[in-house]
């Protein structure tokens, strides 16, 4: 199993309670049909309800669309912080990436991502199995995705977009290495 | 545009010898036979992925896009004619009209099918341009095919979605349809009449199912136009957009034509009416703008994506559940909650319907939420969460309203209890395994998936077997109810 | 009936007459492909109000299984006229520019004539929907992508 851990925790605990607030909320309603009482009683209880719920979910969608816009993964939105040591071309292809074999760890790159035939997707698994990110391969298309991988080891690449009948094995290592020094500089354009 | 009344309205139909309530249940025979088929094809897939059967990668593909093509447009048929059931007599609608769009979208999938069947078609339902063009290892015919097939459901939806436009405009107009008089009492009627729930929920239907029938056909001409001519030019970044806008949208509307069947059943079921208000009006209206903006929200990660778009899909996203969330669901539980409700096979699959709503919503949003979506984008949390609103959802309220139109006044008897249950025990296990597959970052559409995605495959596929089994028993139940109800309701059909 | 619901068909129809023949007025020229959908479109909205008109106008039996076949024809008709393959074909002779122009009245008219014969208001409807498939052409169809 891969161990849940990062953004999958925090995703899975979120369902989870939410579902759980759900099912629960549902329960209550189902098992109160055992003791009827008129609509005109309990309606106007229930709009008084409707109005404090709809305010509290308005209130909580635009918190969680302002948290959301401050962290999207976008060039755009990285601006000047994200500055790339390293600039790497991803070229996929029906079934495989061409792209550099072993690249440095803790170190921003911008990966350039096209696609020489069909749609495909650079999902990048970390050592452990954990899906850390992902950037779409468009023919005619160039997606610029900034990354840096947090820990050295064996990494793994792997296509994430139905695109063909190899779609299954489309997937290669890739070797993270400690660099020397973290702060020296690299060569661009890779 | 007033050119004059046209006096009294002279139809055809009736010489074609279909009762409405005929078709209904016919269309129903046809829809739950294919999600028999299509379930089947299902878990086969499942016992490909667990290591139980074999199957080569081309026909495991083959076999996705039948699933996924096949079950969208059944469930669209579903969802539509139990939603015309209500409809018909408030609006006149014609049952020809509805004979010609079922036949129409039954056509498609025949010939999609032929396409998938004998040509091997496999890229997907979704066929991302240039896939079905490119290193294939299906015949170029079975592409022209299934885009053929495509059309026609398009076509059949249009059919549906016209007529049922211009029978709103008829009888209320377009912004009486959205019960907009109750915000604004310039538009009210002299006869103070207002569009019930079922209504409205019809005309947002309506204008956003024409509008994705639109870019349907948009679509599908231009991936004909370059099937015909390979020199026509194609934008991917353009034809993504177009085809999760035509794909998510129309998939988004079932939810949304079951929506208006629960406005009209629940009624029946709690002893309670259901009145229209100013706040149908606003949150019907938010759906009717927003649902088709959600689309963006498929293209996270095309980077090359207009920000604006990205922002904008995820704002219509969020702003598209509140009517769901506050308004719908939560009128749904006000109206049930102490009311004099009968626990039938048709109110408990409702009410199991609009949990499977929120589960799945709320699982959706995650997914729709951009610095999330880039651990969850195809992986199997996907189709963990479109499972579960439209197998756990949309399903639910189908099998719900086939019981309620079968007849069910006679409490739920025991076997049938039995097959409740194991549905009920199946759906949750194998939604589980999507959602563990999912977080697992296991990804989606793979004929063989990297670890543990074949354990979880494989415990699903039992589930699924469960799932299938309760289904079968069940719909064996409601079709006898319906065979026995059918006779006495003959007279007073029309 | 007031003066103006008499004669706008008038109006529409001179409308539709200024665009389909406004290649011979301009000459051989290819506006950009977003604009060129757009006048497309305006063409098959414009003749499709007059199909409407004249068919309210001249009130018969409705629903003609055949009106409804014709619909879709034309509607689908209504996107093929929209391959810019076959625009830049023409766009270097105004007159069959202008004839292409027809093409697309001659479509809309029909297509909101044999709607509103189908049924009272589907006229209104096919017209909208002929209006979004032009506007959703016009967001790329026929395009190559920009880096090409």
């Amino acid at each position: 199993m891969v161990p849940i851990v990062g953004k999958q925790l925090v995703i899975l605990a979120l369902w989870l309670a939410l579902s759980t607030i759900v099912v629960v909320v549902f329960a209550w309603v189902v098992s109160s049909t055992r003791r009827p009482a008129p609509q005109g009683e309990v309606q106007p209880g229930g709009y008084r309800l409707r109005r404090l719920w709809g305010w509290f979910y308005g209130t909580l969608l635009v918190a969680a669309f302002l948290v959301t816009l401050w962290t999207v993964p976008y060039a755009w939105a990285q601006g000047s912080s994200a500055k790339p040591a390293l600039v790497v071309h991803v070229y996929a292809h029906q079934f495989a990436f061409t792209m550099p074999q072993k690249l440095p760890a803790q170190t921003p790159i911008e990966f350039l991502v096209t696609s020489l035939d069909v749609n495909h997707d650079m999902g990048i698994y970390s050592p452990q199995g954990v899906l850390l990110g992902q950037v779409q391969a468009m023919p005619d298309y160039t997606n610029v995705f900034f990354f840096t991988f947090p820990a050295p080891g064996r990494y793994i690449i792997r296509c994430l977009e139905l695109c063909g009948a190899g779609h299954s094995y489309m997937f290669q290592p890739l070797q993270v290495y400690q660099p020397a020094s973290a702060a020296a500089p690299l060569a661009r354009g890779v | 545009m007033a050119l004059g009344n046209q006096g009294p309205v002279e139809l055809y139909g009736a010489e074609m010898g279909v009762t409405p309530r005929w078709m209904v249940a016919l269309s129903l025979c046809i829809g739950f036979g294919l999600i028999f088929f299509l379930g089947m094809v299902g878990g086969v897939m499942k016992a490909a992925q667990g290591d139980i059967v074999h199957l080569s990668a081309a026909t495991f593909y083959a076999l996705l896009t039948l699933h996924g093509a096949g079950m969208i447009a059944t469930v669209v048929v579903l969802t539509a004619v139990a939603h015309w059931h209500f409809l018909r007599r408030l609006l006149n609608l014609r049952v020809e009209v509805l004979v010609f769009s079922v036949l129409a979208i039954v056509w498609g999938l025949l010939a999609a099918a032929a396409a998938i069947l004998v040509g091997g078609f496999g890229p997907g339902w979704t066929f991302l341009y240039p896939l079905p063009f490119i290193g294939n290892t299906w015949p170029v015919w079975s592409t022209g095919l299934f885009f053929f097939g495509v059309l026609f459901v398009g076509i059949g939806f249009a059919i549906f979605c016209i007529d049922l436009l211009a029978s709103i405009i008829r009888e209320y107009g377009i912004l009486n349809g959205l019960a907009l008089d109750t915000i604004f009492p310039g538009l009210r009627r002299a006869d103070g009449k207002v569009a019930p729930p079922t209504v409205i929920a019809a005309t947002m239907v309506a204008i956003d199912g024409l509008l994705t029938a639109a870019a349907g056909t948009v679509l599908v001409i231009a991936l004909l136009a370059h099937w015909a001519m390979p020199a026509f030019p194609v934008d991917p970044l353009w034809i993504k957009n177009l085809t999760y806008f035509f794909g998510h949208t129309i998939a988004n509307l079932t939810i949304y034509l079951s929506a208006g069947v629960i406005y009209a059943v629940l009624p029946h079921y709690t002893g309670r009416p259901w009145h229209t208000n100013k706040i149908y009006a606003i949150s019907w209206t938010t759906s009717l703008l927003f649902v088709p903006w959600a689309w963006p929200h498929h293209l996270y990660m095309d980077f090359v994506q207009a920000p604006w778009l990205q922002i904008f899909g995820e704002a219509s996203t969020y702003i598209a559940t509140i009517p769901a969330a506050v308004v719908t669901i939560f009128g749904a539980l006000l109206l049930v909650y102490r009311s004099d409700m009968r626990w039938r096979i048709g109110s408990t699959f409702f009410m199991a319907g609009l949990l499977g709503w929120l589960v799945g919503g709320v699982a959706a949003m995650i997914d729709a939420t951009i610095p999330f979506n880039d651990v969850l984008h195809n992986t199997l949390w996907v189709p963990a969460h479109f499972h579960t609103y439209l197998l756990g959802g949309v399903f639910l309220f189908v099998i719900g309203f086939a019981s309620y139109f079968a007849g069910d006044d006679a409490p739920t008897p025991p076997w049938a209890k039995v097959f409740e249950w194991l549905f009920f025990i199946g759906m949750i296990g194998f939604l589980a395994m999507f959602y563990a597959g999912g977080i697992e970052g296991v990804p989606r559409r793979e004929a063989v998936q990297p670890a543990p995605g074949p354990l979880l495959a494989m415990i699903g596929t039992v589930f699924a077997g469960v799932l299938l089994v309760g289904m079968t028993g069940l719909l064996i139940e409601i079709f006898r109810r319906g065979r026995r109800n059918g006779a006495s309701r003959e007279s007073d059909a029309t | 009936m007031t003066a103006i619901e008499r004669r706008w068909p008038i109006l529409v129809g001179l409308a539709v007459a200024l665009i389909v023949f406004d290649p011979l007025l301009t000459g051989p020229v290819s506006p950009p492909l977003l604009v060129h959908h757009i006048e497309h479109s305006l063409i098959l909205l414009l003749a499709g109000l007059l199909g409407i008109a004249y068919a309210r106008s001249h009130p018969r039996r409705y629903g003609d299984p055949t009106a409804l076949l014709g619909v879709i024809l034309l509607a689908s008709l209504s996107v093929l006229l929209m391959l810019p393959d076959i625009y830049s074909g023409v766009d270097a002779y105004p007159i069959l520019h202008a004839l292409l122009h027809l093409g697309f009245a001659l479509t809309g008219y029909f297509g909101g004539y044999l709607a509103e014969r189908y049924s009272p208001r589907a006229g209104t409807v096919w017209t909208m929907l002929v209006v979004m498939m032009g506007v959703i052409t016009a967001s790329g169809f026929g395009s190559p992508p920009p880096h090409l």
